[in-house]
């Protein structure tokens, strides 16, 4: 689970398969994307946006900045990805949210006293009964990123 | 007592980011062994068993609840169930490996520097310190850093 994995994720297309026990009208066949195509949306990388929001000096801060750097993406891959109803069914969605969970992560372990204002704290992360305070450290959650990783041979 | 120093994990440390936290993981480890209890040290090579916790290199300890050779269980104690998730990768049984962590930051932090670092265990089973049974087997040493 803490395994850092990097990697060229591929631009293509996907057959959308409907999560087991969701039915919505509307479904698209496939997933698409636009990458880079709209001319009003800056180029990638957004390694300078990221490393901003890592500045931040408070949550507020960067819960904004984060949130940039998360709308831009999805704006500039475009197609499914753009669109919040099926965003989801792109697996690039998920390496997205990866990378934004894991500066998040980074931006914790830089400010450790720091939290969510009080009134986010308990709030219901609808549909599972778990709040926002039950989210806060993800070695709770069973996983966590590594900065860098070695092995060697166990006992044999 | 066990004694076991692993190869050199090979570890390049960068002032200009340092990590906030190590780890050891000892990945697979079977659960079929009786419980014992470990010692952990890093770049101490010569370490003796009376050392103890004060001694150079120390980096932690664990206990591990072996399953033992022989299952007392009920019958089906020790079958493997189908998995849940294809993506959940703990061991469901203990028929199966399972994975150990071993926070090291702080002594990690004293070697930063070290270019390499030689992992040794001291494994004793559980209520026959001086047994000498190897308990612990493993089948892979990871060193983890997080930023």
């Amino acid at each position: 689970m803490s395994r850092n994995r990097s990697g060229p994720v591929a631009l293509g297309s996907a057959p959308i398969k409907p999560f087991t026990n969701v039915k919505r009208a509307g479904w698209p066949k496939r997933t698409f994307r636009e990458a880079g195509q709209d001319p009003q949306v800056p180029p990638l990388p957004y390694r300078d946006l990221y490393d901003h929001a890592l500045t931040a000096p408070s949550f507020t801060t960067f819960n904004e900045r984060i949130t940039q750097v998360h709308d831009w993406i999805h704006v500039w891959t475009g197609g499914t990805m753009s669109d919040p109803d099926w965003a989801a069914y792109d697996p690039l969605f998920w390496a997205h949210h990866c990378m934004v969970d894991r500066v998040w992560r980074i931006w914790q372990h830089n400010h450790p006293n720091a939290l969510p204002p009080a009134n986010y704290l308990d709030q219901p992360l609808r549909p599972r009964a778990i709040t926002v305070r039950e989210v806060l450290d993800v070695k709770q959650l069973g996983y966590d990123y590594s900065q860098s990783s070695a092995s060697v041979p166990g006992t044999g | 007592m066990q004694r076991w120093t692993s190869k050199p994990l090979a570890f390049a440390h960068d002032p200009k980011a340092p990590f906030v936290g190590a780890a050891l993981e000892l990945i697979g480890v079977d659960q079929r062994v009786p419980s014992f209890s470990a010692h952990v040290y890093l770049n101490n090579t010569r370490i003796r068993e009376e050392s103890g916790v004060e001694a150079r290199g120390y980096a932690g300890s664990f206990a591990f609840f072996g399953h033992g050779e022989e299952c007392w269980g009920d019958e089906g104690h020790c079958a493997i169930p189908e998995a849940v998730s294809a993506f959940d990768h703990r061991a469901e049984s203990t028929a199966q490996p399972a994975n150990v962590t071993v926070d090291i930051t702080e002594a990690l932090t004293k070697i930063a520097d070290a270019g390499e670092i030689r992992v040794t265990f001291l494994a004793w089973v559980s209520g026959a310190r001086r047994s000498t049974e190897e308990p612990m087997k493993f089948e892979e040493l990871m060193l983890v850093t997080y930023s």
